[in-house]
């Protein structure tokens, strides 16, 4: 993801990064098993200083203390992570507020555990989606998506106003995070608005937002839209389509015909071929 | 026109493009070969003036056996020498198509290859040719060039319908073409011909930049939270995969030997912990992506992404510098693969069941979106001009949080031919992971190696995270 206030790491920045890992680490134990009792708020101290270090770091230096800060919280516990990150997610510096939702990020990916604490804090991270910066408008919608099992459905409307963003970055991380949500009719709603778009990257994005969402119920209406959707002008979409149908599985069933067209269309891209043939033998497995 | 319509459009270009062989088979002749005349001297001009001129080869020079029988030393005609097959005249399996003196290939032919490989010695645009298909069968094509440009399709067979394609690259800067079959007998069964070869030789004022991210190995984990859900409970540890049912899905065996950590990949899911084993006994997989399973080259057909852009920095022949419709975002599709497929330590074709979602082998197909991704071109001189790539490229490897794992690069790529030889510098940043590369018309500018496979999400995957890894110090070189 595009960087905020950070360049590239230098070697000074690299020798930290990898003594903050060893503090992270030596809290938590070799396996990142929950460390026992006092290692959390010497962990939180860790990541707090580091996120800290990125905005009073030199500019030629802010990309290892980037780096460090990242790489303790990939391997730190959401707990501890959130204890450094909370307190700076209203900071007045804007990089301050991107890194400290990348860490959260970062922790959150790292486990199953880390993604369901995530949840904890999922207010603050809807709270950044309307930061006036859209690179952290965009790290909060990513992170929003790592939280396990899923986001909650109550995020589903302030995502959905990020879709139409200036910054198609912030409108994709918003994708992404809906797509992982159950379900839900506003999400449809906006799915359906979009796939009739002028914009192709939009209309990529809903058929694969309604490919999610189809997957999740046997409503066919999904597959109707979708199926409209083969004869898309633009490649990219249809490809999208195709697998889109295929990811709903039999509820899509009453898309076979069109893709099993599509899939012997010689005229058609090779990769949308592909891609159809797999879709119609996903329907009918 | 009404003669043109009669006869129709390929007879028109074999008697335009074939010369004297096809005299028989076209009506007008004589008008005809004063509209070829035509085309021939007016290609150079309508082509534009960073253009010297055009060739042609046709073969008729020469005269060969009707049947391919054994290889031949590489054939230099021109700027263009061919190599993997033979010379032959009227073949009797194109008697439908040409009767000429033609170059080609076949699987019968002792010592020829399963591919014909142009190359130039100069860099070439506007190239052209015609492709015959020698055999019953219907082959895909693929169609290569050192620029990146890929071209796939598919011939009918000889006798019928579709067995010919005139063939035209768009790349310039071209060097090299190789042509073959992409269907899985090409290793047993081929038979394929050329002719009518045409291209322009560029005078060198165009500059293909090509730039490329990609997995130099088969196969990447993704984040420890990226996984599907099997629909059906797979195998404790201490089975592998044997082979498969007839449907196409694996079998499972017993094999002690197997056991984490021996070599083969892990089957604990999270790396281990007190839940791992509640995890593995319910149906939760981990990812692995496909990688692109190649070394550095600038016409591999595989990327996760690819920015091309043709450049040509002397004001005189192009006022901006960035040659019409040349600049080209592209992304590789992601295929996400189950657990399963890792179990014999690779993926590869056996792992493609052509099912989607269904937690099995191959899983999922991922296309990232190429609208956040630029090519900008300013001209910074009257001969030379800056190119500024960049872009961020969601990556499925990152799981839930792919915007957050996104590949991302920024170079900027100056161009000045006022010196003699012309000169490149080069600056920028990327993500740590994966492999970065940069070429002038095919020659390497920039290589970044990620390391050695196999790759660990914790090691090498994580580098997609922010901040940029890579810092590219300012280099340069003569242009080639």
């Amino acid at each position: 993801m595009r960087t905020l206030g950070a360049g590239p790491r230098g070697k000074l920045w690299t020798a930290m990064a990898a003594a903050a890992v060893g503090l992270v680490i030596a809290a938590n134990g070799a396996n990142a098993t929950p460390p026992a009792g006092k290692g959390k708020p010497a962990v939180a101290a860790t990541l707090a200083r580091l996120l800290e270090e990125i905005s009073l770091a030199a500019p030629a230096d802010r990309g290892g203390a980037a780096d460090a800060f990242v790489t303790a919280a990939l391997g730190a516990e959401m707990d501890a992570v959130i204890d450094a990150a909370l307190p700076v997610l209203d900071d007045y510096r804007d990089e301050q507020r991107y890194y400290a939702l990348v860490g959260l990020g970062a922790a959150g990916l790292a486990s199953m555990e880390n993604g369901e604490e995530l949840s904890e804090i999922a207010f603050v991270l809807v709270s950044g989606l309307a930061d006036g910066e859209a690179t952290v408008r965009a790290a909060a919608a990513a992170t929003l998506a790592a939280i396990q099992p899923a986001p909650p459905e109550w995020a589903a409307d302030p995502l959905i106003e990020l879709l139409g963003d200036p910054n198609p970055r912030v409108a994709s991380a918003a994708m992404r995070a809906l797509e992982r949500m159950p379900a839900n009719d506003a999400g449809f709603d906006a799915a359906y608005s979009a796939i009739d778009g002028d914009n192709s990257a939009n209309r990529s994005r809903a058929a694969r937002l309604l490919g999610a969402y189809g997957a999740q119920g046997a409503d066919i209406k999904p597959a109707w839209v979708l199926a409209a959707g083969l004869d898309d002008p633009d490649a990219a979409v249809r490809w999208q389509t195709a697998t889109a149908l295929g990811d709903m599985g039999g509820a899509a069933i009453v898309a076979v015909r069109g893709l099993r067209a599509v899939s012997r269309d010689k005229a058609e891209e090779p990769a949308v071929r592909r891609a159809a043939a797999t879709a119609v033998n996903s329907i009918l497995d | 026109m009404i003669g043109l319509t009669r006869i129709g459009f390929y007879t028109f270009l074999r008697c335009v493009i074939g010369g004297r062989r096809h005299s028989a088979d076209c009506p007008v002749r004589g008008f005809l070969a004063r509209i070829a005349a035509l085309i021939v001297v007016t290609a150079p001009l309508a082509a534009g003036p960073a253009q010297a001129g055009e060739e042609f080869i046709d073969f008729e020079e020469f005269t060969g056996p009707r049947k391919l029988a054994a290889v031949e030393p590489p054939l230099t005609i021109g700027n263009a020498s061919f190599t993997g097959g033979q010379i032959v005249t009227n073949v009797a399996r194109l008697r439908k198509v040409d009767r000429s003196t033609v170059y080609g290939t076949a699987h019968f032919c002792s010592g020829c290859q399963s591919t014909i490989t142009i190359e130039f010695s100069q860099p070439v645009s506007n190239v052209s040719f015609m492709l015959m298909n020698g055999r019953l069968a219907r082959p895909w094509f693929e169609i290569r060039d050192d620029t990146g440009q890929t071209v796939e399709f598919r011939l009918g067979s000889y006798f019928g319908q579709g067995s010919s394609k005139l063939i035209t690259l768009p790349s310039s800067g071209i060097k090299k073409i190789v042509i073959g079959q992409t269907d899985s007998v090409t290793a047993f069964w081929w038979q394929f011909y050329i002719d009518n070869l045409r291209y322009t030789v560029d005078e060198g004022q165009q500059y293909l930049v090509n730039f490329s991210a990609f997995v130099p190995h088969d196969n990447v984990p993704a984040a420890p939270t990226a996984f599907c859900l099997s629909k059906d409970n797979w195998q404790p540890p201490g089975l592998r995969r044997s082979g498969r049912s007839p449907t196409g899905k694996a079998r499972w065996a017993r094999d002690d030997d197997f056991a984490p950590g021996n070599g083969r990949p892990s089957f604990r899911f999270g790396g281990g912990g007190p839940d791992a084993d509640n995890e593995l006994k319910g149906n939760r997989r981990k990812l692995y992506f496909a990688g692109d399973s190649r070394g550095f080259h600038p016409a591999a057909p595989t990327y996760r992404v690819r920015q091309l852009v043709t450049v040509i920095p002397d004001e005189t022949l192009d006022a901006d510098g960035v040659a019409d419709d040349s600049v080209r975002n592209l992304a590789g599709e992601a295929r996400a693969y189950a657990e399963d497929a890792m179990t014999d330590g690779i993926i590869d074709l056996a792992d493609e069941d052509g099912i989607a979602d269904d937690c099995s082998l191959f899983h999922k197909a991922h296309l990232a979106e190429t609208d956040l991704m630029d090519v900008v071109v300013t001209r910074t001189g009257p001969k030379s001009v800056s190119i500024r790539f960049s872009g961020t490229l969601d990556s499925p490897l990152a799981g839930p949080a792919q915007v957050l794992g996104a590949i991302d690069w920024e170079f900027t790529l100056t161009l000045d031919s006022s010196v003699e030889p012309g000169r490149w510098t080069l600056s920028g940043a990327h993500d740590g992971f994966p492999a970065y590369e940069i070429y002038i018309n095919g020659t390497p500018v920039y290589h970044h190696d990620p390391g050695a496979p196999p790759y660990e999400f914790a090691r090498d995957v994580r580098k997609l995270l922010p901040p940029l890894d890579i810092a590219v110090a300012t280099t340069s070189g003569d242009l080639p």
